[in-house]
């Protein structure tokens, strides 16, 4: 009788260890499952680069502000497009747009 | 207002091109004299990415830093036509700088995956639009450009991001932004030996 109390308990302090293997791996080795994955064409500014979420929904580079600054000779910044680039194309998505302004620029 | 500008010559196309090669160390061949384009025309079309005799006929392909190119250059009907070999030329080798810049991984890349394809391309249209701006002070549509990469088999929706990708380069570019390295290697040596190709204030 003890022995098979033994077994039951090591047979669910197994599963809880496999289960907690699983869920560390599942969690730790990419972005959360939730809020974590980017909406394909949506932007942001990251480290000075505008950033855009590709269809495989990764971020990629839309524009380094760090390679303008470097060409320009003069710091260039990451910032949400103003409401004076209206006169441009309009956009295939409704959300924000980042682009590269040049820092004395910016207010 | 392309009427007021001024003719290219097929010297500055030879003049670009050369410095291009030189400082990239890129090789350039007729497309039809290459027995190897054909072989690529017929693997791409077997993959679904290009039509067989378009590739032949009209694209340019860099292949690491080997460019072939689908005319004779400085051989053109037309200053438009010489000016399109000039743009084709930064094209091509802001190509040869995602391939320094990546390597192999950029042509395997390139051929497997729709959205890797449209991110590249994206990167060298952005050269057009630079060149154009630097030219004739007018941005190329951002819509209108991203439609080209329909001719690569890409996605809706990766024309949908190369078109915001564009439209916020063209934002950057207006505001005096040179941001391909092609591009400003390109538009240093205009500069300095073709100004008065230039839009006014370029």
């Amino acid at each position: 009788m003890e022995r098979r109390v033994i077994g039951w308990m090591y047979l669910v302090a197994l599963v809880a260890l496999v289960g907690a293997i699983v869920w560390v791996g599942l969690t730790a080795c990419r972005p959360p499952l939730l809020g974590g994955v980017c909406q394909v064409g949506q932007m942001r500014c990251q480290g000075n680069v505008a950033e855009i979420c590709a269809t495989d929904r990764t971020w990629i580079p839309a524009l380094d502000c760090r390679a303008i600054s470097e060409h320009a000779g003069r710091p260039w910044v990451c910032v949400a497009l103003p409401a004076d680039a209206g006169a441009l194309d309009a956009s295939p998505f409704d959300d924000e747009q980042f682009t590269c302004r040049p820092e004395e620029n910016v207010s | 207002m392309k009427a007021e500008v001024a003719n290219v010559t097929p010297n500055i196309v030879r003049g670009l091109w050369r410095h291009l090669m030189r400082l990239y160390k890129s090789n350039v061949f007729e497309k039809r004299r290459a027995p190897e384009m054909y072989l690529v025309a017929e693997a791409l079309a077997r993959l679904g990415i290009a039509d067989r005799e378009r590739f032949m006929r009209e694209w340019s392909t860099t292949l690491g830093r080997r460019i072939y190119v689908p005319f004779t250059i400085g051989v053109g009907a037309s200053s438009d036509v010489l000016w399109n070999q000039i743009v084709t030329a930064v094209h091509e080798h802001q190509h040869v700088v995602q391939y320094e810049a990546d390597g192999l991984g950029f042509m395997g890349s390139y051929l497997l995956s729709d959205a890797a394809r449209a991110k590249y391309e994206t990167d060298a249209y952005r050269s057009n639009l630079e060149l154009h701006w630097w030219r004739y002070g007018e941005l190329l549509g951002a819509e209108e450009l991203a439609e080209k990469l329909r001719a690569y088999a890409v996605s809706e929706a990766d024309i949908g991001v190369a078109a915001k990708v564009l439209r916020v380069s063209g934002d950057a570019v207006r505001h005096g932004a040179v941001v391909n390295e092609a591009s400003l290697v390109a538009i240093r040596w205009l500069n300095a030996n073709a100004p008065q190709l230039a839009a006014q204030g370029a």
